[in-house]
């Protein structure tokens, strides 16, 4: 099965994205998000846990995350999100995994310029969403093309 | 959740993202560095802080979940993930 993404060009430089949805309980809504395999893992963004309405108090806290805006970013874990994407033909396929997600509650206590960075920044997908689902990652820049496949 | 509704919200998701490449060297020139509130591929209005963003889609009553937000970076920023 092949997975498409969608090459975002700007004037200087391109984002591979992904779009999901995720059918978590109350929290069904799609998602953006940028494929960076410099990250280990998924993390779904302050702006997107915000817009999902994620009730982050129910999950346990993980390792604050570096690099996810200025300073570091609290963080909690969700054990098993609940999401899907859709392949090439149109089929959707359930996906259940771990996932970081940014501590909003915390977040908003932390002063106004790292909280105003850390909810410009989208959800990625790491490299635990290709292990997870083993899927190989294909990306041709010059060809305009980008997809993931199923190995 | 019914197959069909998920697909509706795919190709919701597609149109935007198609939008934002086709516009992305327009909608820098117009709002970068600023957050854009899209819905149906027009801009309802942008605003220079998540914060506001949110006060002015709780003030216009709009649900936030038919609505797409996203944060355009300025002219020359690069943001690194």
């Amino acid at each position: 099965m092949i997975f498409d993404l969608n090459i975002i060009k700007t004037p200087a430089s391109e984002r591979v994205c992904i779009n999901i949805i995720s059918r978590f309980p109350h929290s069904f809504g799609g998602i953006m998000a940028i494929i960076d395999t410099g990250s280990p893992k998924t993390i779904i963004s302050a702006k997107d846990v915000y817009i999902l309405k994620l009730p982050v108090n129910n999950f346990n806290s993980t390792i604050p995350i570096r690099g996810f805006g200025r300073g570091v970013i609290p963080a909690k874990e969700i054990e098993k999100f609940d999401f899907i994407i859709k392949s090439r033909d149109g089929q959707l396929k359930c996906v259940e995994m771990p996932v970081n997600i940014i501590d909003t509650c915390e977040l908003n206590k932390q002063p106004r310029d790292i909280q105003e960075h850390a909810y410009k920044i989208e959800s990625v997908i790491g490299l635990d969403f290709l292990r997870n689902l083993n899927l190989k990652l294909v990306i041709d820049i010059k060809n305009n093309e980008a997809y993931l496949e199923e190995s | 959740m019914a197959p069909e509704q998920i697909l509706e919200e795919f190709e919701d998701l597609e149109k935007v993202t198609s939008f934002f490449t086709n516009k992305f060297t327009e909608l820098q020139k117009k709002y970068g560095g600023k957050f854009i509130v899209i819905k149906d591929n027009n801009i309802l209005f942008a605003e220079d802080s998540f914060e506001k963003v949110i006060n002015n889609i709780n003030k216009k009553g709009i649900n936030i979940k038919e609505v797409v937000i996203k944060f355009i970076p300025a002219k020359g920023e690069i943001i690194l993930y």
